[in-house]
């Protein structure tokens, strides 16, 4: 009963802590929401300003400091380095609100109305729809003008009419600002076209905080990164799919078609144990090695050589400089191996019976293949690639050496939006949790969006091995494969 | 057999269709031995040549060796025990769940593990236990962590291939049940444990991004050893940063062959020490 007992205990605590690493990202995760609960703070010599006082971390509390970011909108550090004694107060303010900027740090404050042409809006709800909708029409006026703006370069006349059009926006949009109250009474204004998001402080009620977070996560993954540490992780997280279906498709024709040809040809050869050994053996080979093999043939050499060609006259493409396609094409080489032992091992669990019957019909390899191989363990084959793709798509060494980058790459898209391109630097979430800050300036904000970032990409790697696992273990009878 | 001219058409496309199958296998097939000769061809030529050596390679294989064996040895009997704990416990449905559990944790990235142990372990144990929270034997403890899952499949597994018959029929001769797990399911299982442990240790020394986020630059062996980073940290610090053909070039191919070496050689170990021990 005893050592009964102690088993229980030692698979429960051993359960418990290999599934610890993904209860612990989404931990730090949802701190993304709370550093969003604005408070008054009042600081010895200092007047009293909106700020989020952050959660101190071990460090800080044994030395005694405390670290507020402070959203007065002006340039420097974001969170200041206060002393524990100096922090006189600090309580909720439910009426201040967060305004994520597209030209600055974020900004704390109550929103009293907006200045411009055609704004007079004093009412608080009306205000509130106003912030919600107004921003995005006027980036979208402006993302508008720009297209046209360079479309017109080539005709003079054109390129004044819309030059003058151009400079009328730029009055107005400077011209059009909201106006917010400081927490000493003061006011300040911004830019209302540069708003890209506006939210009211959390009250601390259980489904405002539901709301909250799935705001934020519908968010993160439909936005690029802002450039001062907000928005989301979009190009990031289309990176990590673009990289594995690449991966995926070198390592299913490589790796598959190996497979097929020892499983067909090579059984009476020495040739079966031999790439299965050598395959068993590549799979061991680290990302990292691949990285310098990747990086040294594909980056210093091929895209060099390419660039030097000149195949893409007049456009700023450089292959020499990494990208997602060498980065892919190193990760289907990592991949590959892995494919190809996992297909060989569902070849060797077909029945040598089945295959028997059909040889001893007079068929040929071709009709033994589609007739036999396929339908009975393409499942499984499916999952070797399921498998081969989780595994690289959890690599970020031979990324770190092929082309992603830290910040902001890839093809502009609607004026904003980047999404990866097949040259030139790509974000990934592995790279960019390599060393802070994260995601421009705000460290602190960064943090968790890291997090949240290698949540997902854990998520993704883990339940395509789990989706790989369950089409795996189902093993066809023989009613269904044979005729 | 039907000589008629339709079975004749019908036979010739078949062939046609199997000899076009053979020639796209063959082709794709080439690629998979090419790539193994590329690496090692590749490495090796890069390696070639004078380098001004200002990097210990001793220090830099210590440094892997030691974060690597750390690591195997901390994961190893955790993952012991939880075989044998869900051997003992679970069921054949309930066992094959756990499998694919821990299938798909194997997967789970080490950079998010590196994270984790970079923000939250390191500077919660450097308060609570006093020791540098950033540091080999926090990387060690990270690495542990991801090959805990890993160890963990291949042990049960191991286990689940011990014929059944000879544990019964140790069990029907009186011997307890202690002496049956050291004597016969280990005995019998502990080639492919001793796979298991080479494999992982091959895995654990090419792991660098949870050495560069843990261990960072300045890494220290316990207190104990100085510098002892890891051969995949250097390769990362070094490789993004330098030119075609440089001394430094040469040195960083030179470690990255090393570290290949290192990994097929532990591959190789497990794979010669497997079919040399009778069942």
């Amino acid at each position: 009963m005893n050592a009964r007992f102690a088993a229980r205990t030692i698979l429960f605590g051993l359960v418990t802590l290999c599934v610890m690493p993904l209860i612990l990202l989404a931990l730090i995760s949802i701190r993304s929401a709370n550093t969003r609960s604005v408070e008054v703070c009042r600081i010895r010599g200092m007047r009293p300003f909106f700020g989020v006082v952050l959660e101190r971390d071990a460090l800080d509390r044994r030395s005694g400091i405390v670290r507020i970011l402070h959203g007065d909108g002006e340039l420097g550090p974001s969170a200041l380095a206060v002393a524990l004694d100096d922090l006189l107060d600090h309580r909720s303010a439910p009426s201040a609100w967060v305004f994520e900027r597209e030209d600055g740090p974020n900004l704390y404050g109550v929103p009293k109305s907006i200045l411009g042409p055609g704004f007079v809006t004093l009412r608080s709800d009306s205000l509130a729809m106003r912030l919600g909708s107004v921003p995005g029409r006027l980036r979208e006026d402006r993302a508008m003008l720009v297209g046209e703006v360079r479309r017109a370069t080539s005709d003079p006349a054109m390129f004044a009419l819309v030059g003058e059009q151009w400079r009328r926006w730029l009055a107005r949009d400077d011209s059009t600002r909201l106006v917010l109250i400081n927490a000493d009474g003061s006011t300040t204004t911004t830019r209302l076209s540069g708003i890209l998001l506006a939210q009211p402080s959390p009250s601390g009620g259980a489904f405002e905080w539901i709301s909250i977070q799935a705001s934020q996560l519908v968010r993160f993954v439909s936005t690029p990164p802002g450039p001062w540490g907000g928005g989301g992780a979009l190009p990031a997280l289309l990176s990590v799919l673009e990289l594995a279906l690449f991966a995926g498709l070198f390592a299913s024709v490589f790796g598959l078609s190996t497979a097929f040809w020892i499983d067909s040809w090579g059984r009476a050869s020495g040739w079966r144990s031999g790439v299965r050994s050598l395959a068993s053996h590549l799979a061991g080979v680290p990302g990292v090695v691949w990285g310098v093999v990747g990086a040294g043939i594909l980056i210093h050499g091929l895209g060099t050589e390419i660039d030097k060609m000149g195949f893409v006259p007049g456009r700023a493409v450089s292959w020499g400089a990494g990208g997602l396609l060498w980065s892919s094409l190193t990760l289907g080489a990592f991949a590959t191996p892995i494919v190809l032992s996992l297909a060989l091992e569902e070849l060797d669990r077909l029945p040598l019976r089945w295959r028997d019957l059909y040889w001893s019909s007079g068929a040929t390899h071709w009709q033994v293949f589609r007739r036999l191989v396929l339908p009975a363990s393409w499942r499984g084959l499916a999952a070797s690639v399921l498998s081969g793709m989780a595994r690289s798509a959890g690599e970020t060494a031979p990324l770190f050496l092929t082309g992603a980058v830290r910040s902001a790459g890839g093809i502009l898209v609607g004026g904003t939006t980047r999404i990866p391109g097949l040259s030139g630097g790509f974000l990934h979430p592995g790279v960019l949790a390599l060393e802070p800050p994260w995601l421009g300036r705000d460290a602190e904000l960064g943090q968790p969006l890291v997090a949240l970032m290698l949540l997902c990409l854990a998520l993704f790697c883990v339940s395509l091995d789990l989706f790989a696992s369950r089409l795996r273990h189902r093993i066809p009878s023989t009613e269904e494969v044979l005729p | 057999m039907n000589d008629s001219p339709r079975a004749r058409e019908s036979l010739s496309g078949i062939r046609r269709a199997n000899r076009a199958f053979r020639m796209a296998l063959g082709l794709a097939s080439l690629p998979m031995p090419l790539i193994l000769l590329v690496v090692v061809a590749y490495l090796a030529w890069g390696s070639l040549g004078h380098a001004t050596t200002t990097i210990s390679l001793a220090a830099l294989l210590g440094g892997t060796l030691c974060i690597a064996g750390i690591a195997v040895v901390v994961a190893a009997p955790l993952a012991l025990a939880g075989a044998l704990a869900s051997r003992d416990l679970l069921g054949t449905k309930h066992r094959q769940r756990l499998e694919v559990v821990l299938s798909g944790l194997s997967a789970f990235p080490m950079v998010a593990l590196g994270f984790l142990f970079a923000q939250v372990v390191g500077p919660w144990a450097s308060v609570h236990l006093g020791i540098s929270g950033l540091g080999p034997a926090i990387a060690a403890a990270a690495l542990s962590l991801g090959l805990l899952p890993v160890l963990w499949r291949r042990f049960l597994l191991a286990f689940h291939e011990v014929p059944q018959s000879l544990v019964h029929g140790a069990l029907a001769l009186g011997a307890r049940p202690l002496r049956v797990l050291l004597g016969v399911e280990l005995g019998a299982a502990w080639p492919d444990i001793l796979r298991a442990l080479a494999e992982g240790l091959a895995r654990a020394a090419g792991e660098s991004v949870i050495v560069l986020m843990v261990a960072g630059n300045s890494a220290t062996l316990l207190g104990g050893i100085d510098g002892a980073s890891s051969i995949g940290q250097a390769l990362l610090i070094m490789m993004p940063e330098i030119q075609s053909g440089t001394p430094v070039w040469i040195e960083t191919h030179r470690l990255a062959f090393v570290l290949f070496l290192v990994c097929i050689g532990f591959h190789l170990i497990g794979g010669i020490v497997r079919p040399r021990i009778p069942r």
